[in-house]
């Protein structure tokens, strides 16, 4: 038995390694997706983009907008228009944005660092403090912490993202000065040298701690908004989640063994419930990255949603199809390492 | 010598209709390197009297009478009452002195942890041995309960185990801190006929070897007759016989107990299924359980399978063990019983209802 099962492993590569090659090529399939998703919806909007970009003045001229469409392409037929950008995509080219005269390439590698260095940072709270307080609400199920975290969550899910973002910019900047202004980093610092994008990391990565400083406390106001409402949506979950395993003959037989309450519920009772909550955290992750095109116009944030905003409003269609490119990629790389994940905490996943 | 004294013990639980008891004023006495069988139907508050002996039932569920686990060495001082025992008490009862085996050990051990994180957990916690030491031991109890590639086995997860091997390394889990006592709730309810007799084997051999003291918690008489050396019958949470197994299998004294004997298969009352259910009615003492006998639907026992399901071949140490011989005529073979009827369902949905504890499935694991 053990034989064959060596010359097939052989054949097919570790069992592991081939459903991760599955899994990228099926993501790989995805994007392709997305981009005739973005390039449909886009080039559907009712509106020309040529007015939009030249003003009314040039876009009464034939040769202006002539020589617009043939610089940007937009003379060709759709289909054509299609290829070339997939074309394009391969080669690393988004196109130019009429807005910014960038190519949107550069554009977004500002965009993205920015808007994960927020996401990234609501999300990692955002589990911490939903795992702890959905956890005490379950093990505290009928009795006041229960009722007092029920009414904080909800508070949390229901208070609008973009009135939070401005009573707490009110509070904290203007009338307390704890807070930093907008921005990334304060006017004095310059930024660090670009290797992520995330001001946080490049300051970390040159060693500039008074800088790594002025831009986490930038972070603190956007990040604690984005975090306020997903720490609501986890508690939820991860209560219900926990409550779920507590019922299971497991975690009384891990009682029955006399473990002390922290190892049942880290050990047990929670490895039990990481299914539930990974694939609640990926969705959650993706509803921060809407989140933040509120917050982002609030605290000038120049990330992805304040750049979809500017391309959306100027009908900058090269713009709105990179931002809707990369939103898909980020969706499917969440939903690519969650998969990953379940096969981390679930044996019955890895090995099966 | 008594190991474990159960005296007067109600359990009772709080229901939007008012207080509720389900084990009524029962005493039972467990004797050093016994088996007592704990038998009756379904919700008829076996499993919640081995919860209470770990003081593992519901908050909601109110507790009286007294259950006094002896010392190992009458030297070392009085008994410990376990009802009312502080945490600090019955965590360092629980797993160590006390220990539990489960009905179904693919719910009882954790999908997502490793046998060896499993079986030695407990063991470094309430021993205090080191990671090497808690492995060696863990390896010393595979063997012991005869798990095959014991060291290999502790790398692996409990779904790449079959059911039989699966309940054996639930044994080993809950011998691991070498314990006085072992609750054993069902211990072979959840696996096939084939598999039954070798886990039971094993469960004699355990008590013969070490003087382990067993409560043997089972609906199945079968189990019952072919291991326990004393049996008490419960009915809707009352004792209604209690006595060596010889005497309460051959010369049964109560009715309800001639009733269940005589719903064994092969034994010389013939009856069918309607004359069977008046006669337990008629037994019972609560009305509304008379009520809840009335839909009985015994299965029909052609339909029983009688090779294991799990497409695992069952292995010679698990089917081919001799067992404990059985008192009862034509009931030599332990798997010719293991067909034996089991109460309606509707008893237990009533049960777990209102206590969130039930016996777990019995009846669909039976017929699998």
């Amino acid at each position: 038995m053990r034989p064959a099962r060596a010359t097939r492993a052989g054949r097919t590569g570790h069992p592991f390694a081939r459903y991760l090659i599955q899994r990228i090529l099926t993501s790989l399939l995805l994007v392709v997706g997305v981009t005739l998703v973005t390039f449909t919806l886009t080039n559907l909007v009712p509106g020309d983009p040529v007015a939009a970009a030249l003003g009314q003045h040039a876009a009464e001229d034939p040769a202006i907008v002539a020589s617009f469409r043939a610089h940007y392409g937009v003379d060709q037929p759709l289909v054509v228009q299609y290829f070339t950008y997939l074309g394009n995509l391969v080669h690393g080219d988004l196109g130019e944005s009429p807005t910014t005269h960038h190519p949107v390439l550069e554009d977004l590698q500002v965009a993205v660092p920015a808007t994960l260095e927020i996401a990234i940072g609501a999300i990692v709270l955002s589990v911490i403090i939903g795992v702890v307080l959905g956890t005490l609400a379950a093990y505290r199920r009928g009795k006041v912490t229960d009722h007092v975290l029920r009414v904080v969550s909800l508070l949390g899910l229901s208070v609008p993202t973009f009135w939070l973002a401005l009573v707490l910019y009110y509070v904290f900047f203007f009338k307390l000065h704890i807070a930093p202004g907008s921005g990334r980093l304060s006017a004095i610092y310059a930024a660090p040298p670009t290797v992520t994008g995330m001001t946080t990391v490049d300051a970390l990565l040159a060693g500039q701690w008074d800088v790594f400083l002025d831009a986490s406390a930038h972070l603190f106001l956007p990040v604690l908004v984005l975090t306020l409402y997903t720490v609501g949506l986890l508690t939820r979950f991860v209560r219900t989640a926990v409550l779920e395993i507590l019922d299971m003959d497991y975690v009384r037989a891990a009682r029955a063994k006399g473990l002390p309450g922290r190892t049942v519920v880290w050990s047990y009772v929670l490895r039990g419930a990481s299914i539930p909550v990974l694939t609640i955290v990926g969705l959650a992750f993706g509803s921060l990255l809407s989140g933040t095109v509120l917050v982002e116009s609030v605290f000038s944030w120049p990330g992805l949603g304040s750049y979809a905003f500017k391309a959306a409003s100027n009908l900058d269609l090269p713009g709105i199809m990179g931002v809707g490119l990369v939103i898909g990629i980020i969706y499917l790389g969440t939903n690519l390492i969650v998969d990953l994940l379940y096969s981390v905490v679930d044996p019955r996943v890895r090995l099966a | 010598m008594n190991s474990l004294t159960i005296e007067n013990l109600t359990i009772s639980v709080a229901t939007s209709s008012g207080q509720r008891e389900i084990v009524s004023g029962i005493d039972i006495t467990l004797e050093r390197g016994r088996i007592h069988g704990l038998a009756g139907e379904s919700g008829s508050g076996k499993t919640m009297t081995a919860l209470a002996v770990l003081n593992l039932l519901p908050e909601r569920a109110q507790l009286t009478g007294s259950i006094r686990l002896a010392p190992r060495d009458t030297t070392l001082g009085d008994p410990t009452e376990i009802v009312g025992a502080s945490k600090r008490v019955m965590g360092a009862i629980r797993g160590r002195r006390i220990a539990m085996v489960f009905q179904d050990p693919s719910t009882s051990l954790h999908p997502q942890l490793s046998i060896g994180q499993q079986l030695t957990d407990h063991v470094r916690h309430h021993l205090g041995l080191n990671k090497r030491d808690a492995t060696a031991r863990a390896v010393e109890l595979l063997t012991r309960v005869r798990v095959p590639n014991p060291e290999g086995a502790l790398k692996r997860y409990p779904h790449q185990f079959s059911g039989g091997q699966r309940q054996r390394i639930a044994i080993a889990v809950a011998l691991a801190c070498d314990p006085e006592v072992l609750l054993a709730d069902e211990p072979t309810t959840a696996l096939d006929v084939t598999v039954q007799a070798g886990v039971l084997q094993l469960l004699r051999e355990l008590v013969d070897e070490t003087n382990l003291t067993v409560l043997l918690v089972t609906h199945d008489l079968g189990v019952m007759s072919a291991v326990a050396d004393e049996v008490t019958i419960m009915k809707a949470g009352r004792i209604v016989e209690s006595g060596p197994r010889q005497r309460i299998f051959t010369a049964p004294e109560h009715e309800y107990t001639r009733a269940l004997l005589a719903a064994l298969p092969g034994s010389t009352v013939e009856e069918d299924a309607d004359t069977l259910a008046q006669q337990l009615a008629a037994a019972a003492e609560l009305p509304d359980d008379a009520e809840r006998l009335d839909d009985t639907d015994f299965p029909d026992r052609s339909e029983l399978p009688d090779a294991p399901g799990d497409g695992t071949p069952p292995s010679l140490s698990d089917a081919d063990l001799p067992i404990g011989s059985s008192v009862l005529p034509g009931q030599a073979d332990l798997p010719d019983v293991a067909g034996f009827p089991s109460r309606p369902g509707s008893h237990r949905a009533e049960s777990s209802a209102t206590l969130d504890i039930s016996d777990g499935p019995d009846e669909e694991r039976t017929h699998v």
